[in-house]
């Protein structure tokens, strides 16, 4: 790693486990940068855009599922909800709300600091093996190295996560995917991710990609199976 | 225990309707019969008894002639059909028919008339009863008998005793048809509280009655519905305060798991016996972390009507995708071919929890794995997995899979600590699935544990 260490904002409105986030992801190598509401978050977000955001969904004032709609208005680093509460119905509102992951309190550290480190890795530009340039398909255009997607001409802005999500399903027209190889491969957490994931971004990258998401022509469901990219 | 023989209530209501309907129609049959026939009787008995006088007046006049033609005067009398006079005269007999003499007269009726008195009876005649009658003739020192026969008379009341025995008949048979009815309908609503309570006992807790018209069986439902809310309020309220409970917790322990892992990062500044406090420690919360996540589990599980996502499973994937995932060494795995491609509809993290959590049993307290099968059943696909443990003695094969059921137990507390919620969870998330599971003694030692499931889609 280089010189200048990854930052990473801590939100969360529990003073002990801001503290103890801290002592532990500096103790990983990280900066970090801390926050107790949304407020202040979006504030620090605005002088200082860390590499990733970690979010806790349960804030005082402005919730944390408004917070990641509104970091997701003007940036696209990598958010990783926690998520207090167990039930599914939040942590699929909290991926609606476009972050790219989620992790349950309470955690391990080695899980955590893991689930960053696949996070931070979309932060570099995508290499494609055979060093290919530009990859084209069913009116998707996609330069891996400078992040950029056209669709039928029209440019089109991704997160990282759907990025690479996209980037997959272009180098494997036709392959069907199960979401347990989607987690290996563009979550890079082999099979200890939530499935639900997968979907929540699938059907983030169709409402920028699919003419009508309702029937969808370019990422298809394949029933039973997972989806593939049909160009 | 042999319950007393005891018909059901529909029977019951139907035989005393049946019954009640029976006595009641033979009492107004048979009291219409007696009326009807004595009515009848007295109406022919005053006709006959007054055409019996006319008949005599003719006959006295006659005889009173000079030369008086007996026989030509039972010519002359008016006489209907199935009438018979005879004619006495100074102890000679005269009569119209050959049937009847003064033989067929009982001696009741001859000697009293003979003797001056006006006689009526009722006699039988030829094996048919008849009305006789008797006038003295004393100005002519005879006496006139009339026989009528009155076997349409019988007719009629056998038929009229015929209709109404048919009538009591009918009227018995529909008193059941309705005791019957009327049971069906009054034990409607117990049968429809009966299937309700059924449904709510395996947790179906959507369950409410249809509300009822009628005042008193509206009662019943209203307080069935206002038992089914009030119960599934307590459920829900027992399962959210465990949940509570638990998602409080998580805050302080994530506090205590991230700062213990600075402190294992640490370890080498720390003296040894710190390091040994803190490898306490870790294991601890560890144990606890995991402790409010089965708690959490299972609170879910508690909860009536939580959401439901179905989808198709391949179930050989997911058994050896769980023990590729956790590190259960070397495990002798038999898949049963014919179910490469078996599917069960249901939810995947609570089916891979659910194997999980009975691998780690068996690891943990059943002395390793020995094996792991999927086999086929009739319409249903069993998970087995077999121990080398002691096994579990027959008393605790029904409350292994209660909660925290291992302190009650012979089975020992172990160091490495489950939660004593994994087997219960196992219950809660086969149930979910309409399977159920079982343990018992494996052939040659240890126990066998068997997650059946209703299988779905291919063979």
């Amino acid at each position: 790693m280089d010189a200048v260490p990854d930052s990473v904002l801590v939100v969360d409105d529990d003073d002990r486990i801001r503290a103890s986030l801290r002592l532990a992801l500096e103790d990983n190598g990280y900066r970090v940068i801390d926050a107790a509401d949304a407020e202040s978050a979006l504030e620090l977000i605005a002088r200082d855009v860390p590499d990733i955001v970690l979010l806790d969904l349960m804030l005082p004032g402005i919730d944390g599922f408004e917070c990641c709609r509104r970091i997701r208005r003007e940036h696209d680093m990598p958010i990783l909800v926690v998520s207090a509460r167990a039930d599914s119905h939040d942590v699929v509102a909290g991926l609606e709300a476009g972050a790219d992951d989620y992790i349950r309190k309470p955690f391990d550290m080695p899980e955590l600091t893991a689930r960053i480190r696949a996070l931070r890795r979309r932060l570099q530009p995508a290499a494609v093996a055979d060093g290919t340039t530009e990859l084209q398909g069913a009116g998707v255009w996609v330069a891996p190295e400078r992040g950029e997607v056209r669709v039928d001409g029209e440019p089109v802005h991704l997160t990282k996560t759907e990025f690479r999500l996209l980037l997959e399903f272009m180098q494997h027209p036709g392959r069907v995917y199960t979401r347990e190889v989607l987690l290996d491969r563009v979550w890079e957490y082999g099979y200890f991710g939530d499935p639900r994931i997968v979907d929540v971004h699938i059907g983030r990258l169709r409402a920028k990609i699919e003419a009508d998401t309702a029937n969808p022509t370019r990422v298809v469901t394949v029933r039973g199976f997972g989806y593939k990219f049909d160009a | 225990m042999r319950r007393p023989l005891r018909l059901r209530l529909s029977v019951r209501l139907a035989v005393t309707f049946g019954v009640g309907a029976l006595l009641v129609s033979a009492l107004l049959a048979s009291s219409a019969y007696l009326l009807s026939r004595r009515y009848l009787a007295q109406e022919q008995e005053h006709a006959t008894l007054r055409q019996a006088y006319f008949n005599a007046a003719v006959v006295r006049t006659g005889m009173q002639a000079q030369t008086p033609d007996v026989p030509g005067l039972l010519d002359l009398l008016p006489s209907g059909i199935g009438t018979n006079a005879l004619i006495e005269q100074s102890g000679r007999w005269y009569s119209t028919s050959l049937t009847v003499s003064r033989d067929g007269l009982p001696l009741s009726v001859k000697r009293p008339v003979l003797n001056g008195a006006v006689v009526q009876a009722w006699i039988r005649s030829n094996g048919a009863p008849a009305l006789l009658e008797g006038i003295p003739l004393p100005s002519v020192d005879g006496a006139y008998f009339q026989i009528t026969d009155e076997a349409a008379l019988a007719r009629t009341l056998s038929v009229l005793r015929a209709v109404l025995a048919a009538a009591a008949g009918a009227a018995s048979l529909a008193g059941a048809l309705v005791g019957w009815w009327a049971s069906r309908r009054l034990t409607a609503p117990l049968r429809s509280v009966a299937a309700a309570a059924e449904r709510i006992a395996v947790g179906d807790f959507q369950t409410s009655l249809p509300p009822e018209a009628d005042a008193e069986l509206g009662g019943l439902v209203d307080s069935f519905n206002t038992m089914v809310d009030a119960l599934k309020e307590r459920i829900e309220r027992d399962a959210r305060f465990a949940g509570d409970v638990s998602h409080e917790l998580r805050s302080p322990l994530t506090t205590l798991s991230t700062a213990l892992s600075v402190l294992q990062g640490r370890r080498n500044e720390l003296s040894p016996r710190g390091a040994d406090a803190l490898d306490l420690l870790s294991g601890e919360v560890l144990r606890f972390q995991r402790l409010v996540e089965d708690l959490l589990e299972i609170s879910r599980a508690d909860e009536p009507g939580a959401p439901v996502d179905r989808e198709p499973i391949r179930i050989c994937e997911l058994v050896l995708q769980v023990l590729a995932e956790g590190q259960y060494g070397e495990v002798t795995t038999d898949i049963d071919s014919r179910l490469l491609d078996a599917t069960v509809d249901g939810d995947k993290r609570r089916l891979e929890q659910a194997l999980r959590n009975l691998l780690d049993n068996a690891q943990r307290h059943g002395g390793g794995i020995v094996r792991v099968a999927v086999e086929p059943q009739e319409g249903a696909v069993a998970l087995v997995v077999d121990d080398m443990g002691p096994g579990v003695p027959p008393a605790d094969v029904d409350r292994i899979f209660d909660r925290f059921a291992r302190g009650r137990l012979s089975r020992r507390r172990g160091s490495q600590g489950g939660t004593g919620l994994g087997l219960a969870i196992v219950r809660e998330h086969v149930r979910w699935h309409g399977g159920h599971v079982t343990v018992r003694s494996r052939p040659g030692g240890g126990a066998r544990f068997i997650i059946e499931l209703p299988a779905s889609g291919a063979e």
